[in-house]
Parts: C-alpha cells; structure tokens; sequence
C-alpha cells in the first residue's frame, strides 16, 4: 500500500480552505503551515499564458530524503498491517517511512529537533514547531509536518484538507491499488514534482492543462537537491558505533542553542 | 526594593504578621480554580460534534458542524448532511475560531466615562447598562417624538431589534447602508428588466456556456456557488471571462476578453447589436416574453461591432466569437449578474445589459439559464406589533432616488441630524453596522453622533464606531447564538429535486457576558414601556416560531443532525407572465432615465496615471476578516498587479516595495509589493481588497499591504440607484 | 526551607490573585489598600508611595477605567488581555488555554469559574493551590506556562499602564512568580 494524494489543478481555485483546515485540526502555529497555496503566475508559458496554484504538502516520497540524516539514536520498531496482521520490525530513527501505508511519520517523543530533516526536503515541506517542546530529549522544538492525516484516516475520515474541498481536487488514496482514483489519475498523466536532480519518488502528484502544468513544473519542481543535505546523509551513513558522536555533530552544525543544551545533559 | 531579596527570604523576613489585617481576610473571591477528579483530554476523536452551526463569515451561510471539547469550539466543519455545501466550507469558514477567540471581541457591557470619539470605558453590570439605554433612548421620544431616534442595523442578529425600532417604537430613520456599496445597483438593474433581483441564480451547473463580465470565482469564494461554476467546468461548458485581468476565472476561460476598464456596457451593446441585426437571438421567446423591444434594437442600432470594438479595445473578431458562441448555445447559457457591481457609476445600465442579453437569448427557466430554485415554504413570521407613533421617511417627502430602496438613505438620515431639519434626531442606536466605514465622509458621520443626545452600540468587536457610543453592549457571535434560519435546495438542479431547512445553533455557549438580540432588544422594550408589545421571550422561542408552522422545531432540527431535508419541486420553466423590460418605459417616461440600456463613458486616466482596479481575496470578506490570525498569515499582503511592459518603464520588478499616490494627492502611506504579469492592461493596476488597515486594534492586520479604500476618493455615483462606484480612481506608483 | 515563617506563599498568592482582578467597591477599599501597604513596606518599594492608600468613588472610577482599558476592551485595541493564549498563540482560548487546563487536571485540580485557563487570576489562584499543598511545588508550573506569557504581559502592562496601583500589582506578581536560583 502507498497512500498519495492528487490535486487536479483543472479544479483547484486557490480558496485556500485546506490550508486553515490544516491548521484547525493539528493546531499549527498560525505563521507555520503543513500545507500551502502559492498562487502562480499569470505567467507566459510555451504553451501560453497561464496562472494556477502550488498546493503543496509532504511528498511522502518512496526515497525521503529527511529519514536517512535523522541524528536520533535508532531503535526496533514494529509495524503492524492492519489488513494481513503481518508485522514488520525495522531499525528506525525519530522519522521513517511507514512499510506498510507508506508515509512518512515523526516520532515527536524521540524527536530532537534539529532539523537536519526540513534542511533535506528538498519540498520544504517540514517546520520546527517550538510550540512542541519536548521534554523528554530536551529539544526546545520537534519538527512537524503533514503526515496525510493518518489519525484521522485510521478512524475512518478522510484527511482534513480533502474533507474541506468545495473544488473536488483533493483526492487521496492508495497508488498501489490500480483501481483506486489516484491511480486512475496517475494513469492519465497525473505527475510528481520531480526534475533532473530531484526525483526521489513523490508521492504527491498533480494533474492539470498543459499550461497550468508548464507554469507548475517551471515555477515550483525543485531543481536541487538541498547542499547541506548530501553532508547530514554521509554522516548519518557512518557506522552504527559512531551515531552518538555523529549526533553530537550533527547538531552542532545545525542548532547551537539545542546542542549546547543537549551536550550539558549528557555531562 | 531590597536588591538581593527574594520572594523565600522575604517570607521569613517580613513584617506582614506584625499587620493588623492578615492578608487573607482581604482576599474576598472565591478561587477560580478548585479540586476536582482529574480527567484526560481526549484526541480529536474526543470531541463532541454540535451540529446546527451556519457560518457568517461571510453572508453565503455554510452550514457547519462544530467539534467541541471542553466547550472550546476546536474545529468548524461543514454539516456532511448540507445539501448546499456538503463538508466544505471556504478557508474563511475554517478560521471562524480564530473570530470566535479574538482577543478584541468584546467581552462585558461598558460605559463610555469620556467623550464620544476619544472613550474611556469602564465595565459596568447588564442591568445598569440596560437602565441607562432605557432611560435615555425613552428621554428623547418624550421630548421629540420617536423619529428622532435614528438606527443603523446590519446581519441576521439586527433584524428583530430593527423591526422593534421601525414598528413599535415607530423611527422611519433606519438605514442599512451596505446597499450602496455593493449588490444594490445589480438587484435593481435586474428589477427593472426581470421583475425581480437576481442573486446569483444562473444554473452553472448545466450550462454549455458560462458568461462572466468581471467575474472572478475562485478570488471570490462561496461554496455552492463555486461548486455549480465548476460542475458546468466539469460538465464541458465554455467559459467566457470578460475582465482587463487575467483573473483565477480567466486563468479557467476558453475565451479571455482583455476588454478596457468602464466599457463593459459597450461590449454588451455591440455583442446585442450583432445579435439581432443577424436575427441570432432568440425570436421565441422576445415574442413571448419581451417587452418594448423594438424600442430596444432602434436604441442599440448604433452599436456596430466596429464601433463597439474600438471603444472597448476588444478585436472585432473576439466579440463574433464570443457573441455566436452564446448565440450557438442558446438558451443553455449562464449570464451571470455578477454580485459586487457598484463599478463605474455607470452599472445600473451594465446590470440591464446583462439582463437583456439572458432575455435575448432566452436564457431564462432552462437548463443552464438564469433559474430561481424553489425552495421550502410555510415558515411563521416573529412580528413586533405596531406601536402607536408611525411618521412618513425623509426621501419620500422628498421624491428622490427612484431606484433606491425601501428604509431610508443614511445620508439623508445624518443630514437631518446636523441640520435639525427637517426635525431634530437625538438618539442613535447602532447594531452591528459601522457606518463610520460604510457612508463616504467621516466627518459628517461624526459630527451627527457629536450632536446625538445619547448613542449606544451592539457589536461583538470593538469596530470604528463603537468609540462614539456612550453605552457599548457584547453581543454573542454566530457560533454563540440561534437566530438564522438558512433554507434552499440542492445546488445542482440535475439532481434528485430536495429541499433543505435549517437554523443557527450555538456552537458554544457565549463566555464573558455576552448576550443575544432577543435578550438585549426585549430588556430595552421592557424599559421603554413596550413590555406587552414583546412577541417572542427567548431567542429559542423565536427560532421555534419561525419553524413551528412548516412543522419543524429546534429539538426536531438537532434530531436531524441540524438539517431537514424534504422532497423538492422542478425549478425549470418559466411563467407565462414573465417578461423581460428590453425598454422600460417607467423608467423612461417617468423618471427621465434612459429606457433601452445605455452606455455612458467613464473618465480615462490622467497622464501618468493608472485606474485601481480592486477585487476579492478567497481569505477575507471585505475588511471584516484582515485581522483574523490564520488568514492574515496565508496572504500577508495584497500585491499589486503591474502589466510587465509598464513595469520595465517604471523600473520596477516583480517583488519590489511600493506605496500609491491617487490622481487627488493622497498617499496611501502603507506599502506592498508588486506583481509584475502580462496579466493585466497597461492602463490599470489590480489589488485585493481587505489590507492595508491603519487600526492599531487590528494587531495583525495593521500595516500590511494597501487599503484600497484609502486610495478611492472620486466616488462615482449611478445617476438611477445612487450607488458609488469606487473604480474610478487612478494611481501612481511609488517605489519604496 | 524554614518552617518557621510567618507568612505562607499560598497566602500571598492568594492575595495577589484577588488584587488583579476586576477592583469592585466590595473588596477594593481602604483596607484592601492597608494590606497592600504592608506588603509593599515588607519589600521596601518606594515606588508603592504612588499607590493611594483611601479608595473614594472617584479613584474607585479612574482604576476601574484603566483596568477596562488595559486588560477588557478598548478602542481601538485591547492593551494586555492578561491570558497566556493572546501572547503565545494570539488569540484567547489557543493551545497555551488547553495546556494549562490539562496542567491543572492532571494535577486534580479544575476551573471553577466562568474565566478561562490561561487567565491571570486563574493561574495565580492555581498557584495559591499547589503551595498550599506543597510548598515550592508551584515552581514547575510558573516556570513551564505562567513566566513564558507572563514576561511579555508584565512588559507590555508596565510600558502603558497609567495607574500605579496596576503597574505596582503587576511587579508583585512579577517579583513573587519570577525563577529563583537554587539555594537562595
């Protein structure tokens, strides 16, 4: 299963609703945001001139680039499919990807928040809320960042942002299911936001007119991936034995004020 | 204070047992805080979920369902069970919590102990609130008889103290000044073509062809609404847009028509002209339902497609086009009337255009056309009884403003009160509208509170006029109160024909003191001597009487998870009578009007200068919202649109900083950022409205972006209606 | 810690708690002020001289008025609402409200008036209570979700209060809750 959501560009008209709707259900700070609405354009594109929206959100891409730079101490986890009751157990830092729904989740109780994740989306689709302190790790913050609204879906509901749609264009599903209407949009040229160097498997795909499309893809695919981000991953890559000193580092490199704090407690 | 002291030493150290009155005996309150069993806060999945809400954040009226916990309204839904706007609801519907918990709302009744305009308030208890509002508002009656009272009304929650006002107390003096400024000119356009205002009842939904002279959905945001424009989208209708900007309607358009700023009553003259002289409309139904038509093509017969093209800078072939387009799709074409006209001065002629092009094409009770739903029936009426003092309304002595409504103009209202004449009007009572912001001129407004008696105010922010009020009354929000009864049909007239009734309920109870209408109007009657005259004692009851008679009541309304629903009836079809004004002649003969539509120029630009085209953000409501904390920050600023071409002669580039200066010298004194984009005319700039406040109450608001209304000085007022049109300003931009 | 005060912090909390609310002619008089003197005496605070030590209706009124101004609504604007939600979150009843209810719960305590959490005289009421219990157990609470907000009111009241008696409350509550280094 890899949960993905579509928008439909040919629908959207820029209302902004799933972007309050977001910050309603998950009380995001009202300066930060897991969603957005960039308004693009109008702008002359080879295919003429156009104007349409960037609805962005977390990718929850099939090689995230923030899993592998997260510092944090990794531990055993077990996943369970609801479905089969099949389990899988995984070594897993404080954000990994889900093996069964594939989405991308946070563990906030382990979270640092140094934000070596949100400097390697190259969607920037992560924040540090320092409304989250957590006490446990002493990190004046966790990183937070939409996470297709699993406690919702697990109920039963549909994410927040796609139940506040007057337009439609919001359609969430499974990818690996070819009936499902993700698919079906993916089939028809539904398209991820990916370019040359950034094509990491996102599963966040958009559909609309060529022109709408040409503006989109010129204004809003990343083109790089983060620099710092090839930094974090060879040093999140080091040796099991290392992690602590590479956390230490790490956070140095990233977040003075946590580091400091983080180093005293460990005296 | 003893430098190294500390609150632990200071205990040891201190005097206070040595006190005659230990600090305890003082301390009177009982504690706010007390034991109780602890209990976890729940998830989301926790919460209750009220349902009966219907949104006010903007005048559409979602109907919502509220998550609470706690009696915190967490979340605002739309009602699963709305036939009208499903589970969705707009991002300003979201953010109707943040209204809910502004920390300006106002919270306890308060006395005004300085002077009206510079108040120093003081929270004073109902009762002493209410004895003085009584005894004053009953002071000026005795002394000048009771049109010496004037009220400002606006929003469901003044209706009941508005007609208290009008027909027991009996002022002719009641305005709701937001006709002016905004629907007005179209409603009564449409009336005197149609017989009747036209909302925005085109059929979208089912349209071949969608017509939208400035319309700017997806800007401009109302749920069902935008769900039937995008249906017709879906469905496969063409869409026209006709606007000098590349708008988010544009953007969606088949056809764009980058017509020039104030010509949009040519456009529709030629297009009309081109369309009868080839026999293209819709002989039909002229025959059948149109009135004065051959007056109508011998008025427009001057309109060449030609001419009509020059004046609007709009290519001839683009008007054929779009003209045979409608003409090909008739009758199944949505004319949309559009919904803020007061444009030009010159729209009262525009909305009759709009109107006889839907006639000429016959666009009128079919599919896709301009089709009124037909909704429930059978509701009570809560009516104050009649008081013994009735007095005739100024502009009817007067014989003016033909085209104006029933109530009274509010300028002829302040007039009177600055001028005692015709008669002296000595108390105001103001509920919910802040005409400080809705009549042009300040000062007068100002100067007629000045020579009031006594002023209150209702409210629930503490908006510009509630600092001329002597006594300043809270009042509950929409999501605190019952009171709107919301009813219609499904918005897709394809679907299985249903009707849908439904009435506000609170969301939450109201914190603080605040109270509702009924409350508050009833407690002023009892004091005025009208306690026998009071038709409804609670908010509830007045609810329930308004249901009662279709059989329906509160407790059967929650029962329905907020919503009735009820089998529907065919909205399609037209009646026999109905007819289509292509020449009015009342309008013509006697009130000296012109009686086939007319299109009157409007002023070009000074040298250097560019008109300032405004329009709708999908964040906010007018002004009403720009402080609200979510969306402020989704759209901080409202940028400027700029045509590339000017911008490179200007110097300027996308993102730079500018302040405006108008073509009178006035400085807009706030600064935004520009947007450069082919997507507009050289000869205008475009912004959003709702930025730009200079209010040091609007704490998020405050400095960002440019106010609009700053910049409009020149108000154009339509000859027939009144209504100021507020695009006829030009503007200089200022790099900052 | 000496067992042997005099005064017991829950007292003053208490006290404090009373002086910060609305002044009302039934607790805000002369010997309301007397106490309050005493207090300021205990601290020696010069400034306290500028507090009125005689409550007429007039100076009843002026306090009245400012309170209204400062912490109530005002037009344009409302000053310093005094709820931890407006400076944390910027707006009344956010996050911070429903943190600090949760705090008082799972502390066996709740809201027993109209008021919401994160009010002033709520929390310092709250506070009065945990000292009651236990002394110095108020020093996580002030520390996690009274100082971060209460900082920023304290500035905000102190730079537009035009009343002494306010601006000399809001010191005490200051000086009283402020973190004190360990051993002193």
């Amino acid at each position: 299963m890899q949960y993905s959501m579509v928008i439909d560009l040919n629908k959207c008209v820029g209302c902004h609703a799933c972007t309050i709707a977001c910050k309603a259900e998950w009380d995001v700070p009202a300066d930060k945001g897991r969603n957005w609405v960039h308004r693009l354009g109008p702008a002359k594109t080879p295919e003429g001139l156009a104007s349409t929206y960037y609805p962005g959100l977390c990718n929850h891409c099939n090689e995230p680039a923030c899993v592998p730079v997260c510092p944090a101490d990794p531990i055993e986890k077990t996943f369970k499919d609801k479905k089969s009751g099949k389990t899988v157990t995984m070594e897993v830092g404080a954000t990994y990807k889900d093996p069964f729904n594939g989405t991308v989740q946070i563990d906030k109780a382990r979270c640092l928040g140094c934000g070596a994740c949100a400097d390697a989306c190259p969607y920037s689709a992560r924040y540090i809320n320092d409304k989250q302190v957590n006490e446990e790790t002493g990190s004046e913050g966790t990183v937070d960042k939409c996470t297709y609204c699993m406690p919702r879906v697990s109920a039963g509901l549909e994410p927040a942002c796609v139940q506040t749609c007057l337009a439609g264009a919001r359609i969430f599903g499974d990818l690996d299911d070819p009936n499902s209407e993700v698919s079906k949009y993916k089939k028809k040229g539904a398209k991820a936001l990916t370019s040359k160097n950034v094509n990491i498997g996102s599963n966040g795909l958009y559909y609309a007119n060529k022109r709408d499309m040409s503006l989109l893809m010129s204004s809003s695919a990343p083109k790089t991936m983060p620099e710092a981000n090839m930094r974090r991953i060879l040093m999140a890559k080091v040796k099991p034995g290392l992690k602590k000193a590479t956390r230490d580092l790490g956070l140095l490199g990233l977040a003075g004020a946590v580091a400091m704090k983080g180093l005293s407690d460990d005296e | 204070m003893a430098l190294n002291l500390t609150r632990r030493k200071f205990l040891q150290t201190a005097s206070l047992a040595a006190a005659s009155v230990p600090l305890a005996k003082v301390v009177t309150a009982e504690a706010a805080v007390g034991k109780s069993p602890f209990t976890a806060p729940g998830s989301f999945a926790d919460t209750k979920t009220k349902v009966g809400g219907i949104c006010e954040m903007c005048f559409w009226r979602c109907q919502l369902v509220g998550k609470v916990r706690d009696n915190k309204l967490m979340k605002l839904e739309g009602n699963p069970k709305s036939i009208d706007n499903g589970s969705a609801i707009c991002a300003r519907g979201n953010a109707g919590v943040q209204l809910l918990y502004d920390k300006d709302r106002l919270k306890y009744p308060m006395k005004n102990v300085g002077k009206r305009g510079a108040p120093k308030w003081k929270k004073i208890s109902w009762q002493e609130a209410l004895d003085e509002c009584g005894k004053k508002l009953s002071a000026t009656v005795k002394k000048h008889t009771s049109k010496a009272i004037a009220m400002f009304p606006h929003g469901a929650s003044a209706k009941y103290p508005m007609h208290y006002f009008e027909h027991v107390v009996g002022t002719p003096n009641v305005s709701e000044a937001s006709f002016f400024q905004c629907r007005g000119v179209r409603d009564y356009a449409w009336l005197s073509t149609i017989g009747t205002g036209p909302g925005e009842h085109v059929d979208m939904a089912n349209a071949k062809v969608i017509f939208g002279l400035g319309c700017h959905f997806g800007e401009n945001v109302h749920v069902s609404h935008a769900k039937r424009y995008l249906k017709g989208l879906e469905n496969g209708a063409k869409l026209v847009i006709v606007d000098p900007r590349f708008s988010a309607s544009a953007a969606k358009a088949d056809i764009w028509v980058q017509i020039k700023p104030g010509t949009d009553t040519a456009f529709m003259l030629g297009m009309m002209n081109y369309l009868v002289q080839n026999n293209k409309y819709n002989a039909d139904f002229v025959e059948n339902h149109g009135v004065g038509f051959d007056e109508f093509k011998d008025a427009i017969k001057g309109w060449s497609l030609e001419k009509a093209s020059k004046e609007c800078d709009v290519p001839v072939a683009q008007m054929k086009e779009v003209a045979d387009l409608l003409a090909a799709n008739a009758p199944n074409v949505s004319i949309h009337p559009g919904r803020f006209s007061s444009w030009y001065g010159n729209d009262f002629q525009r909305g009759r255009a709009l109107g006889c092009m839907a006639g000429l094409l016959g666009a009128f009770g079919v599919p896709g056309g301009f089709v009124k739903g037909k909704g429930p029936g059978g509701f009570g009426k809560v009516k104050w009884g009649h008081g013994h003092e009735q007095h005739e309304a100024l502009h009817r002595e007067a014989e003016i403003h033909h085209q104006s409504p029933a109530g009274t103009p509010t300028d002829l209202i302040r007039d009177c009160a600055i001028n005692s004449k015709p008669y002296p009007i000595k108390s105001c009572v103001v509920w919910g509208q802040n005409p400080m912001q809705t009549i042009p001129n300040q000062q007068k407004t100002i100067k007629m509170l000045k020579q009031m008696d006594f002023v209150m105010c209702v409210d629930v922010m503490p908006t510009d006029i509630t600092m001329y009020a002597d006594i300043l009354l809270p009042e509950s929000s929409y999501l605190e109160r019952f009171d709107y009864i919301k009813k219609g049909t499904q918005w897709d007239f394809q679907d299985k024909q249903q009707q849908y009734v439904s009435a506000r309920m609170p969301m939450v109870k109201a914190d603080f003191e605040r109270k509702d209408q009924v409350y508050i109007c009833n407690e002023l009657a009892k004091r005025m001597g009208h306690e026998e005259a009071i038709p409804v004692h609670t908010i509830e009851e007045m609810v329930n009487k308004q249901l009662e008679p279709a059989g329906l009541s509160i407790d059967k309304l929650v029962a329905e998870d907020g919503i009735h629903l009820q089998p529907g009836k065919d909205p399609y079809g037209v009646d026999e009578d109905f007819e289509v004004q292509f020449y009015n002649e009342e309008l013509a003969d006697d009130q000296g009007y012109h009686g086939a539509p007319t299109y009157v120029p409007v002023p070009q630009p000074p040298k250097g200068f560019m008109r300032l085209l405004m329009g709708r953000s999908p964040l906010h409501s007018f002004n009403r919202t720009q402080n609200n904390i979510w969306l402020h920050n989704a759209m901080p600023e409202n940028p400027v649109w700029v045509n590339d071409k000017t911008a490179k002669r200007l110097g300027l580039k996308d993102g730079d900083k500018i302040s405006m200066t108008n073509s009178e010298g006035v400085k807009s004194g706030t600064t935004s950022h520009v947007k450069v984009t082919p997507g507009i005319r050289k000869d205008c700039v475009f912004m959003a409205h709702g930025y730009g406040t200079k209010n040091a109450a609007m704490t998020t608001a405050k400095d960002a972006g440019i106010d609009d209304q700053k910049m409009i000085t020149i108000l154009a007022v339509d000859p027939e209606t009144g209504c100021h049109g507020v695009r006829n300003n030009f503007v200089k931009l200022v790099k900052a | 810690m000496s067992t042997g005060q005099s005064v017991k912090l829950a007292d003053i909390y208490k006290f404090l708690a009373q002086a910060i609310r609305y002044p009302e002619a039934d607790w805000f008089n002369d010997e309301f002020l007397a106490v309050y003197h005493t207090l300021l005496e205990g601290l020696e605070w010069p400034e306290g001289a500028q507090v009125p030590t005689k409550v007429d209706e007039q100076s009843l009124e002026d306090v009245q008025v400012e309170y209204t101004r400062l912490f109530i609504n005002a037009v344009p604007h409302v000053v310093a609402p005094p709820y931890g939600s407006v400076f944390i979150d910027g707006s009344l009843n956010g996050v911070t409200a429903d943190q600090t209810r949760k705090y008082y719960r799972e502390h066996g305590f709740d809201i027993t008036s109209n008021e919401f959490p994160d009010h002033i005289v709520t929390e310092l009421d709250f506070v009065a209570l945990l000292e009651e219990g236990e002394e110095g157990s108020s020093e996580e609470f002030l520390a996690q979700l009274f100082r971060p907000w209460f900082d920023q009111f304290r500035a905000k009241v102190l730079e537009e209060s035009q009343d002494a008696y306010i601006s000399t409350t809001i010191k005490l509550i200051d000086f009283f809750t402020r973190e004190e280094e360990e051993g002193d």
